[in-house]
């Protein structure tokens, strides 16, 4: 046998899980190696199919084009078969033996619905780890609750934590709760293929996506059961460090982030914001006394900080060793120049006809000896129905040309509403949602080295009453 | 497992190893105690056991040297060495390139997989200009954040951008380097071969944010602050009702959202009638809501909600999730003691089949340094021992 070029090689994931955690858990599972094969349904696609499609473009086959779908399916192959039929299930039951991991995120009475628990897939294959990565866990009252990494901020004692000071609580501006789970998922199931080798036994793992996020606030649950304090909402700032925050730099809605550690990188602070007396004044001379006057001294130190670009006060900053971040927004990260040095997103072309698309690696980590797979495009649905089938099961042609007939598989979509109305009930209001505030759009002449939006009168609206469906 | 450092991303990654069963050594700078003394007096961290460092370093054993030296260095490459994973910062000064004297290539050829978290990554030809080795830039989880874009949309658009607290870019980081370790144990138990991980807490960060990232990447537009909500639909949002707060993600299920409120005729208001409508009509719909999520009680919401298959729930205060019942059904706070009594640990964010609930509390300062130096003498002396009489015996036989 030849050498492996990568850690996971041999193995192979049966992937039914959709939106984020899963997905993301089974890609870099694909990433190291393994062979994954994402399960979909004609009529059950992944609902990130539909999400933020290239250039906003509904035409064809729109759901091949998913921002989204591409940055959690790479390395992946695909097939799509209604589990809705026994055959299917059939189907899905064949591939079982050949497979390592499977790796689910529905509520749990999905799976043992469609006969796919995991009682049932121990017995096909007792080598099986299943992992199921539920909102709220396999057990518990709440544990048929649905949920996503967005909701999560709210039961996990996040958004509580989260605000400005004396207000209202609020979300992260990302739902980080999803990768989280996603990475920590893949961790376990690897953890469980250690264990295998040493038991020769598989197992299912519950994995609960509240309870992962409930590890964020690990400190504040520990400091709650000692002293019966509950965390206070403190915006940016830190409990025992001053100054640290949010501050305004030049330029609308352009801000950096800084935190001073010590006496001297306060000395350095305001030395590089051109107020030395600041440093020496009366009541600023200690990390306390600071964070006992910090709406005072923020005032002092925005009046400084607005006078300068972010990323050119982040330098100098740096430079005299304090700790400082540019806030940048969404097409800053993609065109930052450490990261591009450090090859974060790999231009890969999606779609007929094919448009780049900067890839975002699922595995950080820099690896002296191995490197992940290269990326490239999702499965297109069903793409891989005859190779998976065909190859697994022994199915010839005919056997795929009568299956594909009956529904069984399929390699288009089929939608409860006219395909027509589908296109237009994906096809985002970006004027409307400019003109609300909620985005803007990109730099029209292309200078982020991405492709601009296609700018629209401000004053357009939805002109149809339609149907709320979102068809996967 | 070694973990050097007791900063949120390398204690919470050996967190997650001592969950698994691993026998974790943490390894202190004599002196340095800024997480053990973090927080309040009544906290723990009067006597360095501050509540963030109990959970993070729960069942550890603890060793206290001074890695700013190279006497400190060279213990720990001794250490090391008879370890299966090392998870470490960039070492102090010169310390860095003493180390790579102490031929723990060697070591990593033997099976040992070392990962060096930093906030940039590692110096290299390809590095990036932020790990610059003539003066590589610092970061803590607020400036990782930062720059990976989240804060720039987090909040209230009238209102400075927010940083999500606590550390999220160090317990990503903590993930990623845990996962990435497991990868790295997969390719040893292949090859036999240790390896070298270079993870930056920056890169952690970004890929923890590809919501943001995917807007300018496919329909040409930029995120921006836009409270907490989710750009495509409303009502996605917090809601105020009579004992505390609830998020709301209604805008895909605006039918089961109507029925909530028992307002069902909604559906036909023009208004209302669509997602891009209601997203349009936002504030209307918002007072409109908001009127009815004030008069009601948030748990009564959650579990109407919840039986309507809508993505509703409370914002649970840190306080409460010790005695929350689906947490208690789960054991996933557990009560376990120390020296200071009582101690609610959360349960890790995976149940595997093998997982044991661990007893030992965190270790005080060098709790363990004699023993587990010790240890390490002894097992030296035995090898070497080991080596010299099958080197006796070898020439007996020539």
């Amino acid at each position: 046998m030849s050498a492996p070029e990568r850690p996971l090689e041999g193995l192979r994931v049966l992937d039914f899980s959709h939106i984020w955690a899963g997905p993301i858990c089974a890609r870099i599972l694909g990433d190291l190696g393994a062979d994954v094969i994402k399960i979909e349904g004609p009529g059950r696609y992944d609902g990130m199919r539909n999400l933020f499609l290239m250039a906003n473009d509904t035409d064809d086959d729109y759901w091949n084009r998913s921002g989204f779908f591409q940055n959690r399916n790479q390395n992946k192959r695909g097939v799509a078969v209604d589990l809705t039929t026994e055959e299917g299930r059939e189907l899905i039951r064949g591939l079982v033996p050949h497979a390592d991991v499977v790796v689910e995120n529905f509520t749990p009475r999905v799976m043992p619905a469609f006969g796919l628990g995991y009682d049932r897939l121990a017995e096909l294959n007792p080598g099986i780890v299943m992992i199921s990565m539920s909102g709220y866990g396999a057990t518990g009252p709440y544990s048929r609750f649905g949920a996503i990494g967005l909701s999560l901020d709210g039961s996990t004692g996040l958004s509580a934590s989260n605000g400005h000071p004396g207000d209202r609580p609020e979300k992260s501006g990302s739902a980080f709760l999803d990768p989280f789970g996603g990475v920590s998922g893949a961790a376990a199931v690897m953890a469980a293929l250690l264990e295998r080798e040493r038991t020769s036994r598989g197992q299912f793992i519950d994995l609960s996506q509240h309870e992962g996020g409930i590890n964020f606030v690990g400190g504040y649950v520990v400091e709650h059961g000692r002293s019966g304090r509950e965390p206070e909402r403190r915006g940016s700032r830190s409990d025992r460090l001053a100054p640290q925050g949010i501050y305004p730099c030049d330029g609308d809605e352009e801000w950096i982030y800084l935190s001073v550690r010590d006496e001297a990188g306060w000395r350095a602070l305001c030395e590089e914001l051109g107020a030395p007396a600041l440093a020496e004044e009366p009541g600023f001379g200690s990390a306390a006394e600071r964070l006992a006057r910090h709406d005072a001294l923020d005032e002092r130190l925005a009046e400084r900080t607005r006078l300068r670009e972010k990323r050119e006060l982040m330098a100098a900053l740096q430079r005299r060793g304090v700790i400082a971040g540019a806030l940048l927004d969404g097409a800053e990260v993609l065109n930052d120049p450490h990261l591009a040095a450090r090859d974060t997103f790999e231009s890969i072309d999606v779609g007929t006809p094919p448009r780049p698309y900067p890839s975002q690696r699922a595995l950080p980590a820099r690896f002296d000896d191995f490197a992940p797979r290269p990326a490239g495009p999702a499965p297109r649905l069903g793409e891989h129905n005859g190779e998976v089938f065909g190859g697994l099961l022994g199915l010839d042609e005919s056997d795929l040309a009568r299956l594909a007939a009956d529904g069984v598989i399929g390699t288009e979509p089929r939608f409860a509403i006219p395909v027509d109305e589908q296109r237009d009930i994906i096809r985002y209001p970006l004027a409307m949602w400019v003109g609300l505030g909620s985005v803007r759009w990109l730099a029209p002449d292309g200078s982020h080295g991405l492709a601009p939006g296609e700018p629209q009168p401000a004053e357009a609206q939805p002109t149809d009453a339609q149907p709320e469906s979102a068809g996967s | 497992m070694v973990q050097v450092g007791d900063d949120t991303a390398a204690a919470f990654a050996g967190r997650l190893f001592v969950e698994l069963g691993c026998r974790v050594i943490l390894v202190e700078r004599p002196g340095e105690r800024a997480e053990r003394e973090a927080g309040s007096p009544e906290s723990g961290a009067e006597v360095g056991r501050s509540s963030t460092f109990t959970y993070l370093n729960w069942a550890k054993q603890g060793v206290t040297l001074d890695y700013a030296r190279e006497e400190g260095v060279a213990l720990l490459a001794r250490l090391a060495r008879r370890a299966d994973v090392l998870i470490r910062p960039p070492l102090p000064g010169a310390m860095d390139e003493h180390w790579r004297g102490l031929d723990i290539d060697g070591a990593r050829e033997a099976g040992l997989v070392e990962l060096v978290i930093s906030p940039f990554g590692e110096p290299g030809p390809d590095a990036g200009p932020y790990a610059d080795p003539d003066g590589p830039w610092q970061a803590d989880a607020g400036a990782a954040l930062a720059l990976a874009g989240i804060p720039y949309t987090t909040g209230d658009p009238a209102k400075p951008p927010l940083l999500t607290q606590p550390e999220v870019a160090a317990h990503a980081t903590a993930v990623e380097a845990f996962m990435s370790v497991l990868a790295a144990l997969h390719w040893r138990m292949r090859t036999g071969r240790g390896s070298h991980i270079d993870l930056s807490m920056h890169d952690a960060a970004v890929a923890f944010d590809e919501y943001n990232l995917v807007l300018p990447a496919t329909v040409g537009v930029v995120r921006q602050r836009f409270y907490s909500r989710i750009i495509q639909g409303y009502p996605s949002d917090i809601f105020e009702c009579r004992d505390g707060w609830l998020v709301v993600l209604g805008s895909f299920n605006f039918h089961e959202m109507s029925l909530l409120i028992g307002r069902p005729e909604l559906l036909d208001d023009p208004l209302f009638a669509d997602r891009n409508y209601r997203t349009a009509h936002w504030p209307e719909l918002h007072a409109l809501l908001a009127s009815w999520f004030i008069e009601q009680n948030r748990d009564e919401v959650v579990a109407r909600a919840q039986e309507l298959r809508l993505m509703v729930s409370a914002v649970v205060r840190v306080g409460e999730l010790a005695e929350h019942p689906h947490v208690r059904a789960r054991e996933g706070v557990r009560h376990e003691r120390d020296a200071l009594g009582d101690v609610a640990l959360v349960a890790p964010p995976f149940r595997l089949a093998s997982w044991r609930p661990r007893h030992e509390p965190a270790p005080a300062e060098g709790e363990h340094t004699v023993q587990i130096l010790g240890a390490v003498a002894s097992e030296e002396r035995a090898e070497a021992e080991g080596a010299e009489a099958r080197a006796r015996q070898g020439g007996a036989a020539r």
